[in-house]
């Protein structure tokens, strides 16, 4: 086979192959379009919603405490 | 239809002036001074003419005798039934601000950059099926009060003890929410509804029937209990935050409140009621093939969204175009290797290949979370009956996803370890120390790589015979097939040139056949079957129900 012709059938195929995946590519990104950022998608709950929340006489009290010796393997327990 | 005091005229409410307009005498009225007989008589129903399709039969309420001749909803041509009925009066509408052209606009900017969706939607004839619709929605209105009792924590930790110091914080809380808005309608997907969200609860009025004039309004057929507890929940994060502030601070401030939402609910007290809400959405169906896909305006802020299907052609005539653009640069590269053209190019056409099948591994995984429609709360709800509940404890969801990533996480160490084993050959290390050769990849690492591709495809193939209408689909197994004569000609004779010329051809016809796959699937995700095929009555009921997968 003439070495011109496997250069062009190789040189085909490989465009082929990335023509394809790119394409795919961007109708993907293309065809969804009006989504949500990840900034909106955490305003998306409050955006738009009206609230008044206060939290008044507040008194904290010590109930109890624990201490112990810190456990080998460093995590924390509460007893 | 409403008509006008002065010449009996029909009057349909204008977008720009806010009022009823007479199309006859151009008188205008408020929409609160304008009612029919009825209106007054019965304060929670008010009395509208329903139009049913025969088609998909969608039902949808319209003043206007327009509505007969055309369903909003499957896009077809036909005469729809009417009905005067009696519907539940919404307690708000937020009135359309945006008028048809500004919509139309606003569309036509996201369908520039979506240069592979069907030509037909940048019509200007198409886009005028445009429609003012009126989307069931519910608001919901939370309210807190009470003294409350929680427990705080706070931790010390040296290097050889911990010590916990535990407390009881007592208070009073008062919290309103007013506007936690989800949709109401079961046709209308959570998605699409986000995507277009927010609206601004501060433009609702008080329902009047008269708004509805030259408009149509779909039937709330979605529960208020489906989105009550992401409500509830996000009134009692607030109302946790408030009280975590206003008591971890001074010598407390290393406290922490440790509280569930059943518990917050408890404690403050947190009541959830629904009221109905109308929001104005410019909308049309755009069939394609046998289902219809949504193409969505914000009445209210014009902003657009839409699953666009893929055109087929258009898809053909990219991949034509990028392959001639690309063809200069890959004759280039493949030029450099003048003595092993062939392999250097088996050896890319396996890293492609293998890239696409990671692709198509990836993108099935998303798209069966996206087919279960498991993150449609107001579907889910309608097949099964049981409120979808997203959890959101941290620990909870990281366990969660990485039981769901086990397969991914043992493909990726395959693939690292490949990769690991073929350094010292990529870079000759091993012979005669030239760096980088392609063209000199191993045995070992093609054969690796060829069973790494066939055991993605046959994953990515068992997850989208889970799919639904999957039996349609067989690239990923023409592609395994494909990959296996691969295999067997690396196994047989892997220096010959002409079959490594054919093998680059089969792993390319292979990777595109699953590529293509999940164009098929996507356009499968972005149109849907009418969704009002529940509401038909008679045979039609059990036929439709056994074919309709929701």
């Amino acid at each position: 086979m003439p070495k011109i012709l496997i250069i062009l059938i190789c040189s085909l195929i490989l465009a082929f192959f990335a023509a394809f995946i790119t394409c795919y590519f961007l109708a993907k990104i293309t065809s969804l379009p009006g989504k949500k950022s990840e900034a909106e998608e955490d305003e998306f709950n409050l955006f738009g919603v009206k609230y008044d929340c206060v939290a008044k006489n507040i008194e904290v009290k010590n109930k109890s405490y624990s201490s112990h010796e810190r456990p080998k393997d460093d995590k924390t327990r509460i007893y | 239809m409403f008509a006008c005091k002065n010449c009996g005229g029909n009057i349909i409410y204008d977008i720009k002036s806010k009022k009823l307009v007479c199309k006859k005498c151009s008188s205008s009225f408020a929409p609160e001074s304008v009612t029919k007989e009825n209106d007054s008589v019965d304060y929670d129903y008010f009395e509208t003419t329903v139009f049913t399709c025969p088609q998909c039969g969608a039902e949808i309420m319209c003043e206007d005798n327009e509505a007969s001749s055309f369903c909003t909803y499957c896009a077809s041509s036909t005469v729809l039934t009417s009905r005067i009925s009696k519907e539940k009066k919404p307690d708000y509408i937020i009135p359309f601000e945006k008028t048809k052209e500004e919509c139309i606009g606003e569309f036509k900017k996201i369908t520039k950059r979506a240069i592979f969706a069907p030509s037909e939607l940048k019509d200007s004839k198409i886009l005028d099926q445009f429609k003012a619709i009126y989307v069931p929605y519910w608001f919901y209105e939370v309210n807190q009060e009470g003294l409350f009792k929680v427990s705080g924590a706070e931790i010390h930790k040296t290097a050889d003890f911990v010590t916990s110091y535990y407390f009881d914080v007592n208070g009073y809380i008062k919290g309103e929410f007013e506007g936690i808005c989800r949709d109401a309608s079961y046709s209308f997907s959570d998605d699409l509804g986000e995507r277009i969200a927010p609206f601004f609860t501060e433009g609702k009025k008080k329902f009047y029937p008269s708004y509805l004039s030259g408009f149509y309004a779909d039937i709330s057929d979605v529960d208020s209990i489906v989105y009550e507890h992401e409500a509830e929940e996000l009134a009692n994060d607030v109302a946790r935050e408030v009280v975590s502030n206003a008591s971890c601070k001074g010598e407390y401030k290393n406290m922490k409140i440790y509280l569930s939402n059943d518990e917050a609910t408890e404690q403050f007290n947190t009541a959830v009621s629904a009221k109905r809400a109308l929001f104005p959405i410019w909308f049309m169906s755009f069939k394609n093939e046998k289902k219809v896909a949504y193409m969505t305006v914000n009445g209210q802020t014009g902003k657009a969204a839409s699953d666009f299907p893929i055109s087929k052609r258009k898809f053909a005539i990219g991949i034509l175009l990028l392959t001639l653009l690309f063809l200069p640069i890959t004759w280039l590269i493949v030029s450099l290797f003048p003595q092993r053209t062939a392999f250097a190019t088996l050896d890319a056409a396996l890293l492609l290949s293998c890239a696409s099948y990671i692709i198509y591994y990836v993108q099935m995984k998303i798209l069966q979370i996206k087919d279960s429609g498991s993150e449609d709360a107001g579907r889910f709800y309608q097949k099964t009956k049981v409120v979808y509940i997203k959890n959101k404890d941290k620990n909870e969801l990281l366990k969660q996803y990485i039981r769901q990533s086990i397969i991914d996480i043992v493909m990726g160490v395959f693939y690292v370890g490949m990769i690991l084993w073929e350094v010292p050959f990529i870079l000759n290390i091993s012979s005669q120390g030239k760096l980088f050769s392609i063209g000199a990849m191993s045995g070992v690492f093609r054969v690796f790589l060829i069973v790494g591709n066939l055991i993605l495809a046959a994953i990515g193939f068992i997850r989208a015979g889970k799919l639904k209408n999957s039996a349609k689909y067989y690239g990923a197994l023409l592609g395994g097939i494909l990959m296996a004569a691969v295999l067997g000609i690396e196994l047989i004779n892997a220096q010959s040139a002409i079959l490594s010329i054919i093998s680059s051809v089969l792993l390319c016809a292979g990777a595109f056949l699953t590529i293509f796959d999940l164009v098929l699937y996507h356009n499968e995700l972005t149109t849907r079957k009418p969704a009002h095929l529940k509401r038909r009555g008679g045979d039609a009921i059990a036929e439709d129900i056994n074919n309709f997968d929701m």
